[in-house]
């Protein structure tokens, strides 16, 4: 078997919407039913990873071949677009990646199911504190609205060092360490649930009337995300890993014609590993 | 998580690292006790007139990875600066009375690709008469900051608000109201772009240019606000830093390809400084090929790159050496050889 963890990292505001609902915010976007933090389902990302395929190859047995087609299975398996970072507005940064034990746990396993064990445990963290480096112990972090306490954990370093592969932007990775912070998972899920931006959009008719107001949410930009890509027979994921090397961009959700939903993708390589041979 | 209002590390006003989208839309701080509970509009555009955010490496790094985007996407990108005040989303709700869009990454005023769309759009049918096609599929994308942004007051002064609003008869015993709000001043750089087929991006060039130029973008565009002019010279710059870091990024990843040896040789200026390396030759190059505790493998590719250097460099030398020293040094190389 042959699996791979690849990493998105948006480079706008993305929609993946869920289409509607009950609430104020007209279209939200799509969340896991089970945590209520936001989700890329595997459907729809295998679908748009097709359509990349296919404008890049062409439609035919290449792309049938990997994705599959009416009475045929595909070689490769994708699995949903799952969040690892979140970023959060602050009043001692711009912003600052935010993360919870749980999806820290999920990506763990999530290593080890693409062949790589860590040496890292998940810190535990209680309700109002943050486990982020940079800060001094004790002193508060502002995120949105909120109050945190700052603590300083040494693992935070081996932590970050494992997630950077997922970022294709040096620029990017040379801030996750001090960007990234750690809450506890209900914390989290409040940010998951009402931290995302939400942008109203309104049409106008010619008298600069409003035809139509609506709300929608979107993940903000720098969001990161992975996906695990598996394949029973080893080898046949390497030309799709190739592709997406040669071309990282991919455009995912909806809203793509006001520069929605574009993100880059990085397949993750165990860098230190990589230096030493 | 403790709701923020009665804490003691909330500061009075934002830091140079702050989120100010985050402090305008959620920390207004600027509520008068005294005459129930009336917000002091004036102090708190002040407030934002002088706040400057100093985090420039994080602007930097989202306009060179728009640029490296929209590069590999086949896009064009555009800096357009404003050549008067720029304001959108005054519809957002704030104790102002009029908000403002933020760009939620780095809390500066960005401009949402929606609303150019729209203005592209609105262009099109009121003053170019429907001679842009806008059916082609193409994607705009938001407008972000070049730079850090200033941010200025404003004030506008409607004099017969129930005229406006109540539709009752416009008396001159109405009272004006005075209502202050942000704007980007004059002198602000945005990066526009604008991914499409290439065969459509001259026409969408010219009309993106004349909409900015005369139709304008934003709210207040009938009292001139949202005007702006090309910088060309801007764009030419944006694009050679991408060249360069692209070189920078090709160099990198041929430098890892190589092994220790020859990474060690460039170092030693092997292709681009003759004078440096002819002295690494002579101290260290001739005595490491001679190194019998190194690989052999690794002495003879020392001694290959040698005669390859001299060939390219000292060409007579090698074959008819002029002096005794570099007779000696060319003997060494040919023996290991």
């Amino acid at each position: 078997m042959q699996s791979q963890m690849i990493g998105l990292l948006t480079e706008t505001a993305m929609h993946p919407g869920a289409s509607q609902s009950a609430g104020a915010i007209d279209l939200p976007v799509q969340r896991e039913r089970s945590t209520g933090y936001p989700v890329i389902v595997g459907s729809s990302l295998k679908g748009s990873l097709r359509d990349y395929f296919e404008s890049i190859w062409g439609k035919g047995e290449r792309v049938d071949n990997l994705f599959g087609k009416r009475d045929e299975v595909g070689h490769v398996s994708i699995t949903d677009g799952r969040l690892l970072l979140l970023p959060v507005r602050s009043l001692q940064h711009a912003f600052v990646w935010i993360t919870c034990p749980y999806l820290l746990e999920r990506f763990q396993r999530d290593l080890l199911l693409s062949g790589r064990k860590v040496s890292w445990s998940v810190p535990g963290v209680s309700s109002s504190q943050v486990i982020i480096a940079g800060l001094s112990e004790n002193s508060t972090l502002f995120l949105e609205e909120f109050a945190f306490t700052v603590h300083n954990h040494p693992e935070l370093k081996e932590i970050a060092q494992d997630i950077a592969p997922l970022m294709a932007h040096h620029s990017a990775r040379a801030r996750l360490a001090d960007q990234l912070a750690i809450i506890h998972d209900k914390d989290f899920g409040y940010f998951a649930q009402y931290g995302l931006p939400v942008n109203a959009r309104n049409q106008l008719d010619n008298n600069k009337i409003s035809q139509n107001l609506w709300y929608e949410e979107t993940l903000p930009a720098d969001t990161l995300l992975y996906y695990l890509a598996l394949a029973v027979e080893n080898d046949s994921l390497t030309p799709f890993i190739e592709q997406i090397s040669a071309s990282p961009y991919i455009q995912l959700g909806g809203n793509a014609s006001i520069g929605q939903g574009y993100c880059i993708q990085n397949p993750w390589k165990n860098q230190s590993k990589e230096e030493l041979s | 998580m403790i709701p923020m209002y009665p804490h003691k590390d909330i500061p009075n006003a934002p830091t140079s690292q702050a989120n100010f989208g985050l402090w305008y839309d959620k920390f207004c701080n600027q509520w008068s006790e005294d005459n129930l509970w009336s917000f002091k509009k004036k102090e708190w555009i002040e407030q934002a007139e002088s706040f400057r955010f100093n985090d420039r490496d994080i602007v930097h790094e989202f306009v060179s990875r728009r640029v490296q985007m929209i590069q590999s996407l086949g896009g064009r990108f555009w800096v357009f600066e404003t050549l008067s005040p720029f304001v959108t989303g005054l519809g957002r709700t704030h104790p102002v009375e009029n908000g403002m869009v933020w760009d939620y990454l780095s809390g500066l005023p960005f401009i949402p690709g929606s609303s150019i769309k729209g203005a592209l759009k609105a262009s099109n049918r009121q003053y170019f008469e429907n001679h842009y096609d806008i059916t082609e599929r193409f994607t705009i994308f938001d407008a972000i900051p070049l730079g850090s942004v200033t941010l200025r007051g404003e004030i506008m002064t409607p004099h017969y608000a129930p005229y406006y609003q109540k539709q009752e008869s416009p008396g001159d015993w109405f009272s004006p109201t005075p209502i202050p709000f942000l704007t980007v001043p004059k002198g602000q750089r945005f990066l526009f772009s604008i991914v499409a087929p290439s065969e459509h991006l001259n026409r969408i060039e010219e009309w993106l240019e004349e909409t900015l130029t005369w139709a304008g973008l934003g709210a207040k565009t009938a009292v001139a606000f949202g005007r702006f002019r090309r910088i060309q010279a801007e764009e030419q710059r944006l694009i050679r830093e991408f060249e360069e870091t692209l070189a920078q990024k090709r160099q990198a990843e041929q430098m890892q390809s190589l092994s220790p040896v020859e990474q060690e040789l460039l170092a030693d200026g092997y292709h681009d400084n003759s004078d440096r390396f002819m002295q690494a030759l002579t101290q260290k190059w001739l005595d490491k090929m001679e190194d019998v505790t190194l690989p052999e493998d690794d002495r003879i590719l020392i001694a290959q790159k040698l005669k390859d250097w001299y060939l390219k460099n000292k060409n007579q030398e090698w074959n008819k050496p002029k002096n005794k020293k570099n007779q000696q040094k060319i003997a060494r190389i040919k023996k290991v050889l």
